[in-house]
C-alpha cells in the first residue's frame, strides 16, 4: 500500500469577485509527507491563492482537499492550526512591540504557576522566555526571547514566524517566498533549517519562482500556470531549463547574460556628494558620508539589506526626505541638499525619473482606472490647455499597455490588477518620460515573474544605451550584478563597496559586503 | 501650619480628588486605544454613567447600586458603539460622535421626565465611604493630602495598577495590544480581532462609566454638561502618556493638579473667573504640543 500524502488537493477553483478572475482554476496538488515540495509558477499562476486556501485564509469555491488522507473543509486559520497546518508569509505577520517569545507563543503563553496568579490569568514570563530557548535549541534556532521582534533582523524574525509555527505543532509548513527578503548566506542557513526539519518528518511546502532553489532543496515540484496545475515532477528527474520552459509554457528558454558594457565616455549626469541622513526609517541607520557619480549610459547599482539605508537613500533621491547634509551637482548645477526645491523642479520637469519601491502606495492610485494612473504625470502632453485630451489619452495607454504586455483594459480599475501589472504600468508610464536624463529605479523587478523581468532588464539596458544615466537601487544581488557598471554596497548607512563590476564579482562576495563581514 | 501650608493641601487633596474621574476614564479608554479604536466617545460614556449612577443611587440610597449601574449603562452604549462598528462596519468616528450627542440627548430628555428639570439634580446619599482610618488623616501633610480619600478616590488607582497587570501580563491584554499592532496577524494565527476589539470596549465602558459616575459622587449631583470635557481630557492623557498606564496616570495627576489651582485662584477676584476656568484646558493645549515637539 501505498504511504498516505499528507495533503492532497484536487480540482480547486477560486474566483475573484468583482474582476471574476479565476486565481484557481481546478488545481490539483498532492505533497508526501516528509518531503520538500516547492510551488512555482509567473505572477498570477495561482500559487499564493492555492496555499492559502490550505491554510484556511481563502474559502474555495470547489473542490476536496484531503490531510493524512482525511477529507476536510479549512473553514478558518484557526481549522488549519488545528490540522497542523501553518503558513509562513512573504510580508510577515508579527507583532513589533512583542517579544519574540511573545510573538512565537501568542495564544499559548503559559500561565503562572501561583494559584492566585494564575486565576487572574497571569502569564509566566520565565518560563514563557525558557520555553522559547528550549523550542529555538531543539530546531537549532538561535533567537532571543525577550528582544522586541521590531528590532531584530529580517533574517531572525523569519525564524521568529517559523519557531512560531513549530510551537503550534505545525506539521505540514508553508513558506511563501521565504527567500525573497535574505541574502545568499542566509538563505543557505535557511535551507539547512529547512532540511533539518524534513529529517524530523516534517512535511514542507515552498512558494518561490526561483528555479536554482527549487533544484538544490526541493524533493518534488508541481508547476503552476494560469491557475491550473501542469505537473509535478521529482527534481531528480527533470533540469533547471525544462522547469523553466514548463513554468514560462515556452519550447526554450535562454536567460540573458550578463552586462558587459565597461566604458563611461559619457558625461557627468548628478553628482552627489558626503550625503547625510539623520532621520532612520523604522528599524533603520539614516546614512552617512555617502558620495558617488553618475554619467550618461551609466547603470550604477547600490544594494543593501532591509534596513541599511536604502529606503532613506530613496526618500532622500525622490525628494520625500530632506537630508542632515550633502550637496548635489546636477548637470554642472551645484545645490544643497537640504534645500531640495531645486531638485524636485527636476523631478517635476521630468530630467529625473523615479520609480518608487512601493509600487501601490506611490506609484499608483488605486481607485483609479488604468489610463488615468498612466497620463497622470505629463501634464504638458495630455493637459495642455487644462483639460484633458482624452483620445491623446487613450491611444497612448493602449499602446503602452500592448507594448508593456500588461493584462489589464485602460478603463478597468487599477485594483484590480496584480502586483505584476501594476509594477509594468508604473515603468510604461516612467518609460515614456522622453526628457529623463536620469532614471532612479528602486526594486524594479520586485514581484515580478521571470518573463517580466526579462523584458524590465531588456528595457532598462535599452534607455541606458541610447545615453540616459540609471541608477538602481536594489536588495537584489542578481539583479545588481546584471544590470550595473559600477556596484555600491550600504551596510548600516554607509558605503562599503564602490566595485567595477567585471568578472571577479558574484552572489558570495556582494553578500560579504551586505552583511558587514568585508569592506573596502 | 502655616497658611501657605494650609492653602498648599488643600490644592494638592482636591488634585487627587480631581484625578479620580480622569483616571478611570483614561485607563478605560487605553483599552481600546491599544485594541486600535481611538474611543471619541469617553465624554458621552462618562456623562451616561454619571446620570444613571447618581440616579440608581439616589433610588436605592446606595452608593453600591450606584457604581453597578454606571458600569452597566456604558458599558451598555460601549457594547452598541460596538456593534455598530464591528458587525455593521460604521465609521469609528462616526460611531463615536453619535454615542457622545446620544448621551447628551437622553440624559437631559429622561431628567426632564424623571426629575422634571433640565438643571442641577441634587441627591441626597449616604457620606462617601473612607478608605483610610480616620487616624492617618492626623498625620502631618501626608495625612491629608494621600490618606484621607474615599474607597471610590483609591479604587481609581487599583483600577490603573490592575489594568497595567493586564495589559502586560495577561493573554487577554497581550491579544488586545497584538490586535492594535497587526489586526491582520491575529487573524492569521487563528483569534478573532472583532472579540478583542469587543473586550476592549467593555473595559472603556467600564473605566468611563466609573469615571462619570466619580463625577456625580463629587457634587453630590448630577447636572447636564456634568463631564465638561473631561472624557476629551482622559484621551489626551492617553497620548501625553504614551499609552502607558503609570504615565497616564502621571498626565491624569497634571490636569487635575490645573483643574485643582484653577478651583482656587477663583477665589481671588482680581483675575476674570472666565480665564482662571479655562486653565485645566490651556494646560492640556500645552502639554499636547510640548509632547508633540519631543517626537
Amino acid at each position: 500500500m501505498l504511504p498516505m500524502p499528507a495533503v492532497r488537493m484536487r480540482g480547486i477553483s477560486k474566483r475573484y469577485l468583482p474582476s471574476g478572475i479565476h486565481a484557481n482554476d481546478g488545481a490539483e496538488l498532492v505533497v508526501e509527507r516528509g518531503s520538500i515540495h516547492a510551488v512555482v509558477g509567473e505572477n498570477g499562476a495561482g500559487k499564493t491563492t492555492l496555499m492559502k486556501i490550505l491554510a484556511g485564509l481563502e474559502l474555495p469555491d470547489s473542490g476536496d482537499i484531503e490531510i493524512d488522507g482525511k477529507p476536510v473543509r479549512i473553514s478558518s486559520p484557526a481549522h488549519a492550526r488545528r490540522l497542523g497546518i501553518g503558513m509562513v508569509h512573504q510580508h510577515f505577520l508579527m507583532f513589533d512591540e512583542l517579544s519574540a517569545a511573545e510573538n512565537i507563543f501568542f495564544g499559548l503563553e503559559p500561565k503562572s504557576r501561583s494559584h492566585i496568579l494564575r486565576m487572574l490569568g497571569i502569564i509566566d514570563s520565565a518560563s514563557l522566555n525558557e520555553q522559547t530557548k528550549v523550542l529555538a535549541q531543539a530546531y537549532g534556532f538561535a533567537v532571543e526571547p525577550s528582544a522586541p521582534v521590531g528590532s531584530l533582523s529580517i533574517s531572525s524574525r523569519q525564524q521568529v514566524e517559523i519557531l512560531r509555527q513549530l510551537a503550534a505543532k505545525v506539521r505540514i509548513l508553508i513558506l511563501d517566498e521565504p527567500t525573497s527578503v535574505l541574502t545568499k548566506q542566509e538563505t543557505e542557513t535557511l535551507f539547512g533549517k529547512l532540511a533539518e526539519l524534513r529529517r524530523m518528518g516534517r512535511t514542507i511546502l515552498l512558494v518561490t519562482h526561483k528555479i536554482d532553489e527549487v533544484m538544490q532543496i526541493a524533493d518534488r515540484v508541481t508547476v503552476m500556470r494560469g491557475g491550473k496545475t501542469i505537473g509535478t515532477y521529482d527534481t531528480a528527474s527533470i533540469s533547471a531549463n525544462e522547469l523553466a520552459c514548463l513554468i514560462m509554457g515556452a519550447t526554450s528558454y535562454e536567460e540573458g547574460g550578463p552586462h558587459t558594457k565597461t566604458s563611461t565616455t559619457g558625461a557627468l549626469v548628478l553628482s552627489v556628494q558626503d550625503l547625510c541622513s539623520r532621520h532612520r526609517h523604522h528599524g533603520g541607520t539614516g546614512l552617512s558620508g555617502l558620495a558617488f557619480d553618475i554619467h550618461e549610459g551609466e547603470v550604477l547599482g547600490i544594494c543593501a539589506l532591509s534596513s541599511n539605508g536604502l529606503d532613506e537613500l530613496e526618500d532622500v533621491l525622490a525628494g520625500f526626505l530632506t537630508p542632515s547634509a550633502g550637496t548635489f551637482v546636477f548637470r554642472g548645477h551645484r545645490f544643497d541638499a537640504r534645500g531640495s526645491h531645486e531638485y524636485r523642479r527636476l523631478l517635476k520637469e521630468g530630467k529625473i525619473a523615479y520609480l518608487p519601491s512601493d509600487r501601490v502606495r506611490r506609484a499608483v492610485a488605486l481607485s483609479l482606472p488604468v489610463v488615468d494612473n498612466f497620463i497622470a504625470l505629463d501634464r504638458r502632453i495630455y493637459f495642455p490647455r487644462g483639460w484633458i485630451r482624452s483620445t491623446l489619452a487613450q491611444r497612448a495607454t493602449q499602446e503602452a499597455i500592448r507594448a508593456f504586455d500588461i493584462s489589464a483594459r485602460a478603463e478597468q480599475a487599477t485594483v484590480e490588477l496584480s502586483g505584476g501589472n501594476i509594477q509594468k504600468l508604473a515603468l510604461a508610464r516612467l518609460f515614456s518620460k522622453k526628457r529623463a536624463e536620469l532614471f532612479i529605479l528602486c526594486e524594479p523587478t520586485w514581484g515580478l515573474d521571470i518573463r517580466s523581468t526579462e523584458q524590465v532588464y531588456n528595457r532598462i539596458q535599452n534607455i541606458s544605451d541610447a545615453g540616459s544615466a540609471v541608477l538602481l537601487l536594489s536588495s537584489d544581488v542578481d539583479e545588481i550584478l546584471r544590470l550595473s557598471y559600477r556596484i555600491m554596497v550600504l551596510y548600516r548607512g554607509k558605503p562599503v563597496a564602490d566595485l567595477i563590476n567585471s568578472g571577479y564579482l558574484n552572489r558570495t562576495l556582494i553578500g560579504e559586503y551586505l552583511l558587514g563581514i568585508r569592506s573596502t | 501650619m502655616s497658611d501657605i501650608t494650609t492653602v498648599l493641601v488643600d490644592i494638592l487633596k482636591y488634585t487627587i480628588v480631581a484625578a479620580t474621574p480622569l483616571l478611570f476614564a483614561s485607563i478605560g479608554g487605553l483599552f481600546s486605544e491599544l485594541s486600535g479604536m481611538l474611543n471619541i466617545a469617553l465624554e458621552g460614556l462618562m456623562g451616561i454613567g454619571a446620570f444613571f449612577g447618581m440616579a440608581a443611587a439616589g433610588l436605592s440610597h446606595n452608593v453600591f447600586i450606584g457604581v453597578l449601574a454606571a458600569i452597566a449603562s456604558a458599558v451598555a452604549a460601549s457594547l452598541l458603539m460596538g456593534v455598530v462598528i464591528l458587525r455593521f462596519k460604521a465609521n469609528l468616528f462616526i460611531a463615536g460622535l453619535a454615542i457622545n450627542l446620544l448621551a447628551g440627548g437622553i440624559t437631559t430628555v429622561l431628567s426632564q421626565w424623571w426629575y422634571h428639570t433640565k438643571a442641577v439634580v441634587a441627591f441626597s446619599l449616604p457620606d462617601p465611604l473612607n478608605a483610610f482610618p480616620a487616624a492617618l488623616a492626623q498625620i502631618p501633610f501626608i495625612g491629608p493630602v494621600l490618606l484621607s480619600h474615599s474607597v471610590l478616590t483609591v479604587s481609581a488607582w487599583l483600577w490603573t495598577l490592575g489594568a497595567a497587570l493586564i495589559i502586560n501580563n495577561t493573554r487577554h491584554g497581550i491579544r488586545i495590544r497584538a490586535t492594535g499592532m497587526h489586526a491582520q496577524a491575529v487573524l492569521a494565527l487563528g483569534y478573532s480581532p472583532d472579540r478583542a476589539r469587543m473586550a476592549a470596549l467593555v473595559w472603556s465602558g467600564i473605566g468611563s462609566g466609573l469615571g462619570g459616575f466619580a463625577l456625580g459622587l463629587s457634587i453630590s449631583a448630577f447636572v447636564p454638561n456634568i463631564v465638561s470635557g473631561r472624557g476629551w481630557i482622559a484621551l489626551v492623557a492617553i497620548y501625553l502618556g504614551r499609552k502607558k498606564p503609570l504615565w497616564i496616570a502621571a498626565s491624569c495627576l497634571l490636569f487635575a493638579f490645573a483643574e485643582s489651582l484653577s478651583n482656587y485662584i477663583q477665589g481671588f477676584s482680581s483675575i476674570p473667573p472666565l480665564i482662571v476656568l479655562a486653565l485645566p484646558y490651556a494646560v492640556t493645549l500645552v502639554s499636547l504640543i510640548v509632547a508633540g515637539n519631543k517626537k
